[in-house]
């Protein structure tokens, strides 16, 4: 590991003062970084084997770690309970706009519908119909009234007399 | 001493952070009240106006059905296509996908949106009210520069039927006619809006209601469109078929004041918007705003007036003399020839112009102006439709000489085809008068009762023994009188024809056309309608051109209606040849409006037609000449029971002299005064 010092190179500078090289040396001290905190203590790496170190249990730690995760889970439930109906308010708002506007297309259509149907039942068209299909209006005579009394004659009863 | 001072640079500084986060806060603070309250409404606007839209919720138009609920006019929503054009890429292209789809020139299309372009309009109707399948084929597009309006479109599903009573609307469906103009109000509603929430692109995500909209009502009218078919159909035939420029037909609940149809030749299509003064002429409607001279139906007005306030009866005879009668210097003639001495039952039966005459003199003036009111001429009779005519009937104090005379025979009046299906309701319907009624509820859509119309009142003008003395007299026309044409097969009717000369106002006098009308009821006991048919223009008259409408309407209506028939139907004989032909029909029944100056006196004395003698048994006496005195004794002497009418000289008698008398049976004598002396009571 570096230190300060090796970083900015300020052992060479003095070596290189030292070797007489006093323009460079003149020049590279008027630019020179103002001095560093700890800049003389200079590091240097020691491997350590803490493999058999073993920590010690705190149980009072642990207790401060699940109370945090569980005000932060309450946290986010607070916080999705209260977004949450705004966002399905307007989810359901999409929804609803939807529907509103499905509602009111099947109405035109049934308008339409209605239009066309009387539309079709035009006396004049129906007369028209009658009149392809040779169908005349029954002659004087020719229309029987039933009275119920002769057995001769076939009768159209309800069948929920019986 | 290091420390405390490296402690007051780090407090120094962490004074200055704090001074700097203090002002920091105090600026955005300070932009917030900027922002939040002194430009809040200002802010407020502009994100209302790009998150908000205001939608308005259209009130659709009321629907008008008849009386079956059958739509007669019915508002559907349309789509309208339109452009903001300095959007648009390139013009030539969006022509080139709208004009295939909407049927649309693309080259005028191009040239009108370059010219949008060009004058940085930002908005263009593409085309309006499009039917759903171009609506459905633009939207599959998935165009944003495709917008959509929804627009109310009025349909007429049943075409022409009933046109001139439901009427039509203009480009804004604003009531231009009929009932469309009258309930305009009530029809339109009113227009409802709301405020959408929307997202980036512009789809809503929440509506907030600012007014509510109020549907426009649906009316239920009395038209029944089965009769007012078979109405329209038969009277455009026999306009036509009589080369009739115009004409109208009435039938009405003679007694709720219904009107189960109401036609008018000739006839427009609602549909369409009006393309020149001869279509926008056709949209009158004749039978409520043309009024004309009824010329003898209104005979039966003067008959009713007569049994009302006159000993005369039926079977009173009347002196119609040979044809012509002078009258203040003019003389009055009937149709063809004259019908000498006949009842008065014959009077309306023949239509003697002369008889009507005779009976409105004995009515006299007042009495018989008072009449024509009650019956309700004169006056509009209130029928919900726009431009009713009231008709024209003088005042009393305008009369001439000779209005009396006219007036007793249907002119100097004129009326409406609704007024008169009035009048002839009062006869049907044993003698009250009655509002036609033409709505029968109006009900607004959501609403669980409808609302019924008051109905008002009926108000009784005539005794019910005149309105059925009078039922069986218009029965004796259709039976054996002018109006056999108008004859019904399984059903008794009655009514009565009328042919009133036209008069010509360039010209100031009165012309060879007719005013062909036939006014009747059916059946005759408990009539069940009553049925106004007016051809103008005709050169037949009333029975030959009228009665036949009457006779097909009123057949499809009392069918229509489930009427019991009162008679046994007639099965046809042989074929070809119809229970009624016109042409050995007397028909003849003009109302002569042209008093001409010039004329014969015609006496009184020569009209009594001899009867061949047929029977054995006892024979009526000669009374004509003698007083009344004198006869009374004769007859004692004689032991012949007699009818007295009238002072004066006994004139004409029923049976005529030498004719066989039935056991029990009387002599009618007809007293009169001389005709000098007649004339200056009549003056």
């Amino acid at each position: 590991m570096a230190t300060l010092a090796t970083f900015f190179r300020r052992f060479d500078l003095a070596a290189r003062e030292e070797a007489g090289a006093r323009t460079v040396v003149r020049y590279a001290r008027r630019n020179r970084l103002r001095a560093l905190p700890n800049e003389d203590v200079y590091f240097f790496s020691k491997r350590i084997d803490n493999s058999r170190l073993v920590r010690e249990a705190d149980p009072r730690a642990r207790g401060e770690c699940w109370s945090a995760i569980g005000v932060a889970c309450v946290a986010a439930v607070l916080l999705v309970s209260t977004i949450a109906p705004n966002v399905a308010g307007i989810l359901a708002g999409y929804q609803i706009q939807a529907l509103k506007h499905e509602r009111q297309q099947l109405l035109d259509e049934r308008k339409r519908l209605e239009v066309a149907e009387a539309s079709l039942l035009r006396p004049d068209r129906l007369e028209e119909l009658a009149r392809q299909q040779e169908l005349v209006n029954p002659q004087p005579g020719q229309v029987i009234h039933l009275d119920g009394n002769d057995p001769a004659l076939a009768m159209n009863l309800k069948t929920s007399s019986r | 001493m290091v420390d405390s001072r490296a402690r007051s640079d780090a407090f120094r500084r962490l004074t200055w952070l704090a001074a700097g986060a203090l002002l920091w806060a105090i600026l955005i603070c300070a932009k917030l009240i900027y922002l939040q309250i002194l430009r809040h409404d200002e802010y407020a606007r502009m994100a209302r106006h790009q998150q908000e839209r205001l939608i308005e919720i259209p009130a659709p138009r009321g629907t008008i059905f008849d009386r079956n609920g059958e739509p007669l006019a019915m508002s559907v929503p349309m789509d309208s296509v339109f452009v903001n054009p300095l959007l648009l890429s390139d013009p030539a292209v969006a022509a080139d996908i709208l004009s295939p789809i909407l049927s649309l020139d693309a080259d005028q299309l191009r040239e009108k949106l370059r010219s949008a372009v060009r004058n940085r309009r930002g908005f263009l109707w593409i085309k309006r009210k499009i039917s759903p399948l171009e609506s459905e084929r633009l939207r599959s597009l998935r165009l944003e520069w495709i917008e959509f309006e929804s627009e109310s479109q009025r349909h007429y599903p049943k075409g022409l039927v009933a046109s001139h009573v439901v009427g039509t609307v203009d480009h804004r469906e604003s009531g231009t006619v009929g009932v469309e103009k009258s309930f305009e109000s009530e029809l339109r509603g009113r227009q409802g809006a709301a405020r959408m929430l929307t997202d980036v692109k512009r789809r809503g995500i929440e509506s907030q209601l600012s007014a509510e909209p109020l549907a426009g009502k649906s009316i239920t009218l009395s038209i029944d469109e089965r009769i007012q078919f078979v109405a329209e159909r038969e009277l455009v035939l026999a306009a036509k078929a009589n080369r009739c420029p115009t004409g109208s037909l009435v039938v009405m609940n003679p007694h709720t004041g219904e009107i189960l149809a109401m036609a008018n030749y000739p006839r427009y299509d609602p549909g369409h918007p009006p393309t020149g003064a001869g279509e926008l002429a056709a949209r009158q409607n004749s039978a409520v705003s043309a009024p004309f001279e009824p010329g003898s139906v209104f005979k039966v007005i003067t008959l009713a007036a007569a049994l009302e306030t006159t000993s005369l009866r039926p079977d009173t005879l009347i002196n119609c003399g040979n044809g012509a009668m002078k009258f203040f210097g003019r003389v009055v003639h009937e149709a063809k020839r004259g019908f000498g001495t006949i009842t008065m039952a014959q009077v309306l039966e023949k239509s003697s112009n002369i008889g009507a005459i005779q009976i409105g003199m004995r009515v006299g003036e007042k009495r018989l102006h008072n009449y024509v009111r009650r019956f309700g001429f004169g006056e509009e009779s209130g029928i919900p439709l726009p431009a009713e005519s009231s008709g024209m009937f003088r005042r009393l104090d305008g009369w001439g000489k000779t209005s009396i005379a006219s007036v007793s025979m249907g002119h100097e009046i004129s009326t409406t085809s609704v007024q008169l299906a009035r009048a002839c309701s009062v006869i049907a319907n044993g003698g009250l008068l009655v509002k036609p009624r033409l709505v029968l509820k109006r009900q607004r859509p959501g609403e669980f009762a409808a609302r019924e119309e008051q109905v008002e009142p009926p108000v009784r003008i005539l005794k019910p023994e005149t309105a059925f003395t009078m039922r069986q007299m218009m029965e004796g026309v259709v039976l054996r009188g002018t109006g056999r044409n108008a004859r019904l097969e399984g059903y008794s009717s009655a009514g009565k024809t009328g042919s009133a000369q036209i008069f010509d106002f360039e010209n100031r006098r009165y012309t060879s056309f007719y005013n062909a009308s036939f006014m009747g009821f059916a059946p005759v006991t408990n009539p069940a309608i009553v049925v106004v048919v007016t051809l103008n223009g005709s050169r037949e008259f009333g029975g030959k051109v009228a009665g036949p409408v009457f006779h097909a309407v009123a057949s499809e209506a009392l069918r229509v209606l489930d009427v019991p028939k009162d008679l046994p139907e007639d099965v046809p004989e042989e074929k070809g040849k119809t229970p009624q032909a016109p042409a050995d029909l007397e028909v003849e029944d003009l109302s002569i409006a042209e008093l001409s100056p010039e004329g014969p006196l015609i006496e009184e004395e020569n009209q009594v037609a001899e009867v061949p003698e047929t029977k054995p048994g006892p024979k009526a006496p000669n009374f004509h000449g003698k007083s009344m005195r004198a006869v009374v004794e004769e007859a004692a002497a004689l032991g012949v029971p007699v009818l007295l009418d009238g002072t004066g000289i006994a004139r004409e008698q029923v049976p005529p002299p030498g004719a066989a008398l039935e056991p029990g049976q009387r002599v009618r004598v007809q007293f009169a005064l001389g005709a000098g002396r007649q004339q200056a009571l009549a003056r």
